[in-house]
């Protein structure tokens, strides 16, 4: 087990994980970059129960490169059947050029983004719970993931129902809520007020 | 359940936008459930992948890219529209030339069986000519005989040539009748078929917005492919759109 990273949730629970597993949250790599003579890393904002579920897609993401930023190929030297063996810079050209003719690469990383699909098939509360601690922390890949949760929720709903799901407030007048209406006639199927 | 913070909200428009899991319509409808979503959807940068992604070809830059949107959006609908009144126009007049042709079938019907009854009548008249001579032949009562010496003086044809040639009349009439009712009956089916396909234009189906635009089928395709599995879009269609950027 390499160097390990202890982070303590906002209720007190504290988890010990590797440097690669906590290092894909960019605010957790920069608390631990500065010398810190505790080693432990406080999260207030996050407790206990979210905590864990983030640390389980941190630990499977840890090895992988970013599979859903804009970059998303496999860097000759991670890709598992050629173990490190492959030649060549891990240069963006490169390495995409490797993952587009590597099968391997591309088993991997289709499998990691069917798991982040069922991981992110949860309630909306959770989502919004993974929103807000994927921001906190800072992790791209986990951003990517919720927003792809909330968006499941959002897609194909009418206005009401976003309401109700996202706990907002209907905050428009009526004059306002006819212009809005007028302003949006032009789509196939307008929304009902 | 606590609100999510604007921050939230953008990374979620943004990020939903870029990876077609929003479509205009969703942002639309975030637009109408609160003035917070409505001021954060509006942002120009939005629509401008929007517009990238639903109608590629066209202008990229524009100072409101929602209202851009908006035009090429109505402007495919027209497009659509005009081609759906093309297509049952079409539809309608194959289902008028088809009635048409089963007028005049039933026409030819009734003037082949005219013809028919005609030559059946006059074989029946020929016969009795015939039977009339044979009979004068051989010893009548003189009522009867006298009878029978006009019916054979009133036939003025040739009778056995006639009564060939209208013989072969008859089975020509029966053959062409039978042909006409084929014909008739296939004419039918088509215009069963054509009135069917008539029907279905003008049905107008409840998902009518999913299917309605080619782009509208684009996105449904695509988003079919993005949360069924992310696919193509998760490792090479960022490739690509990171080509696109560098020119």
């Amino acid at each position: 087990m390499g160097k390990t990273i202890k982070l303590i949730s906002g209720d007190g629970e504290m988890f010990e994980v590797e440097e690669a597993v906590a290092f894909q949250s960019n605010i957790i790599k920069s608390l631990a970059d500065e010398d810190n003579a505790d080693d432990c890393i406080p999260l207030p904002r996050v407790d206990s129960q979210i905590l864990s579920k983030v640390l389980e897609f941190c630990r499977k993401h840890a090895n992988s490169p970013s599979v859903h930023t804009k970059f998303a190929a496999i860097p000759s030297e991670l890709c598992p059947k050629h173990d490190g063996s492959a030649a060549g810079a891990s240069s963006s050209e490169s390495s995409s050029a490797h993952s587009e003719t590597c099968r391997a690469c591309y088993d991997a990383v289709m499998k990691l983004v069917q798991w982040d699909l069922e991981f992110v098939k949860v309630d909306l509360d959770l989502i919004h719970h993974l929103l807000k601690a994927a921001n906190y922390l800072d992790i791209e890949d986990l951003m990517f993931m919720a927003v792809e949760g909330a968006a499941n929720a959002i897609r194909g709903n009418n206005p009401e129902e976003i309401r109700k799901l996202f706990d907002l407030e209907n905050d428009f007048t009526p004059e306002e809520e006819k212009e809005i209406l007028k302003e949006y006639s032009w789509l196939d199927d307008p929304f009902e007020p | 359940m606590a609100m999510l913070p604007d921050e939230i909200w953008a990374h979620i428009l943004e990020i939903g936008t870029d990876s077609a899991s929003l479509t205009y319509r969703d942002l639309c409808a975030l637009a109408m459930a609160s003035r917070r979503l409505s001021r954060l959807s509006a942002e120009p940068a939005l629509w401008s992948t929007l517009l990238a992604i639903d109608f590629p070809d066209g202008e990229k830059v524009s100072p409101s890219p929602k209202a851009l949107y908006q035009t090429r959006f109505k402007l495919e609908k027209a497009k659509r529209v005009a081609l759906q009144r093309a297509k049952m126009l079409f539809a309608q007049s194959k289902v008028a030339v088809s009635r048409k042709r089963l007028q005049e079938l039933k026409l030819s019907l009734v003037r082949e069986g005219d013809r028919l009854k005609a030559a059946v009548e006059e074989l029946r008249n020929l016969e009795r000519a015939r039977t009339a001579s044979v009979a004068l032949n051989v010893w009548q009562p003189d009522v009867v005989r006298g009878r029978q010496k006009q019916i054979v003086e009133q036939c003025t044809v040739p009778i056995e040539s006639r009564v060939c040639a209208l013989k072969m009349e008859v089975q020509v009439c029966k053959q062409q009748i039978a042909n006409f009712n084929k014909t008739y009956e296939e004419e039918k089916k088509k215009l069963g078929k054509h009135k069917q396909a008539l029907a279905s234009l003008e049905y107008h189906p409840l998902q009518s917005h999913f299917n309605s635009t080619p782009s509208d089928s684009n996105k449904r395709k695509r988003l079919e492919l993005s949360s069924d599995s992310k696919l193509s879009s998760a490792a090479f269609e960022w490739d690509e759109q990171e080509k696109a950027e560098s020119f």
